[in-house]
C-alpha cells in the first residue's frame, strides 16, 4: 500500500458495525492510509453501508493531477550513515570515501543530532588545515543545523533547502531523535516521477514517456 | 538570490504560475557566463565566489561546449595541490559533459541529473553551441512551484 496512491478517502472515522468482523477501522483525513478489508478486495467493492466522499483532484476541474508525495516522510531515507563527534576527522574522510553519500549526520549517544557535514565541508577542511588529522569531526561539521520532521511538506523541504543553499536535511522524530535524511536527490527523484506523469498525460497518452 | 540574468516570457509566467513547466527551455538560465579553456583557476574561484555559482560552463571561441569546472573540482584541487594558481581550467574540468537540448523534456534532465550524479547539464542549441545551462537548483526550484501549485490545488 503506497501512501498517497488510492484516489478515495473513505470518510466515516469510526469502526464499522458491519458483520463481518475483518473490517478494518477507518479513518478520515487521511489520503494516504486507507484500510479495505480482504473481502471487499476481493470483490472489487465497497460495502453500500459506508459512506466514502470521493477525494480527488479530478473534481476541481483542472486537468489530471497525479498522486505524489507531499511530505518528507514519503520520500526520505531511513537508512543511515552516522557518526559521533569524537570520531576523527580522517575517519570522516575515509567513510566518505567508501561511501556514495555526500552528506553524513552527527549523532549523540542517544540518537540527538549533534551536527551534518558534507563532502564539501571536508574538501574545504583538506585544503585549509594543514594539520587536518589532529582534527575531529565535529571541527568540521556545522553545528546549527536546520531540521525537519517526517511530517513537514515536501514544498517546505524544498524551498528551505533552496533558501540555505544546502542539500541536506536532517529528520527529527517525535521523541527528539534523529530517524531519516532527506537530500535535494531524494526530492529530485521524486520531482521527476510526478514530471514525468504530468509530460505523459498532457500528450494524451500513457505509453511510454516522450 | 538569483544572481544570473534571465528573461521571463510571458508564456513562462503563465506556467510557473500553474507550476506546470514542460521541457528544459522553461527552466534553464539563458544568459550564462563561460569560460575559455585556457582561464586560470584563480579566475573560476573568483567568479563562482562573486556570482555564488558552483558550475561553469567551459567553451571555445566559437561556442561549443568543452567542459564543467566545478566547485567541488576546485575544493578536490585545493585540497590536493599546492601550487594550484598556476593551473588552468582546462586540467581540472570534467570533459565531454552530458548535455541537454531546449527541448528535451524535464523529466530526462532530471533523469539525466539524478542518474549521472551531476549537477549541471549545458544546453546545446542545434549547431551545438551553448546556449544556456541547467543544474539542480534550477530543477529543484520548479519542483517547489510545482508542490505549491499542487498544494493550493488540493486545498
Amino acid at each position: 500500500m503506497r501512501s498517497g496512491e488510492p484516489s478515495i478517502t473513505l470518510k466515516s472515522s469510526a469502526l464499522l458495525p458491519i458483520k463481518e468482523k475483518r473490517y478494518a477501522l477507518v479513518t478520515s483525513h487521511c489520503p494516504s492510509r486507507e484500510f479495505y478489508s480482504m473481502k471487499s478486495m476481493r470483490k472489487n467493492r465497497i460495502e453500500h453501508s459506508i459512506e466514502f466522499a470521493a477525494h480527488n483532484s479530478l473534481t476541481t476541474g483542472e486537468s489530471r493531477l497525479p498522486p505524489s508525495a507531499t511530505r518528507v516522510a514519503e520520500v526520505m531515507s531511513r537508512n543511515l550513515v552516522t557518526l559521533s563527534a569524537h570520531h576523527t576527522f580522517g575517519e570522516a574522510v575515509q567513510l566518505m570515501t567508501n561511501s556514495p553519500f555526500r552528506h553524513f549526520l552527527v549523532v549523540h549517544a542517544d540518537g540527538r543530532l549533534a551536527g551534518v557535514f558534507s563532502d564539501r565541508d571536508v574538501l574545504r577542511a583538506l585544503g585549509r588545515t594543514p594539520n587536518w588529522q589532529a582534527k575531529n569531526v565535529s571541527g568540521v561539521m556545522t553545528h546549527n543545523v536546520f531540521t525537519v520532521t517526517p511530517r513537514t511538506p515536501l514544498s517546505v523541504a524544498a524551498s528551505e533547502m533552496l533558501s540555505r543553499r544546502i542539500n541536506c536535511l536532517p529528520v527529527i522524530g517525535d521523541d527528539g531523535k534523529v530517524c531519516g535524511i532527506i537530500t535535494s536527490t531524494d526530492l529530485l527523484r521524486s520531482y521527476q516521477k510526478i514530471q514525468s506523469s504530468l509530460e505523459n498525460n498532457s500528450c494524451g497518452t500513457n505509453e511510454g514517456s516522450v | 538570490m538569483n544572481h544570473r540574468n534571465r528573461e521571463i516570457t510571458a508564456d513562462e509566467s503563465l506556467m510557473a504560475q500553474s507550476g506546470r513547466y514542460k521541457s528544459v527551455a522553461d527552466v534553464m538560465t539563458r544568459k550564462t557566463v563561460t569560460l575559455s579553456p585556457h582561464h586560470g583557476l584563480a579566475e573560476a574561484v573568483s567568479l563562482m565566489a562573486d556570482r555564488h555559482f558552483r558550475h561553469i560552463v567551459v567553451v571555445e571561441t566559437g561556442g561549443q561546449v568543452l567542459g564543467v569546472i566545478s566547485d567541488r573540482d576546485i575544493l578536490r584541487t585545493l585540497a590536493r595541490t599546492s601550487n594550484w594558481q598556476t593551473k588552468d581550467v582546462s586540467q581540472i574540468m570534467t570533459r565531454d559533459p552530458f548535455t541537454v537540448k531546449r527541448e528535451t523534456p524535464l523529466s530526462l534532465a532530471v533523469a539525466k541529473i539524478v542518474s549521472k550524479r551531476i549537477n549541471c547539464l549545458p544546453v546545446l542549441d542545434d549547431e551545438g553551441k551553448v546556449c544556456g545551462i541547467l543544474t539542480s537548483t534550477d530543477l529543484l526550484k520548479a519542483y517547489q512551484k510545482l508542490l505549491e501549485s499542487l498544494e493550493s490545488n488540493r486545498g
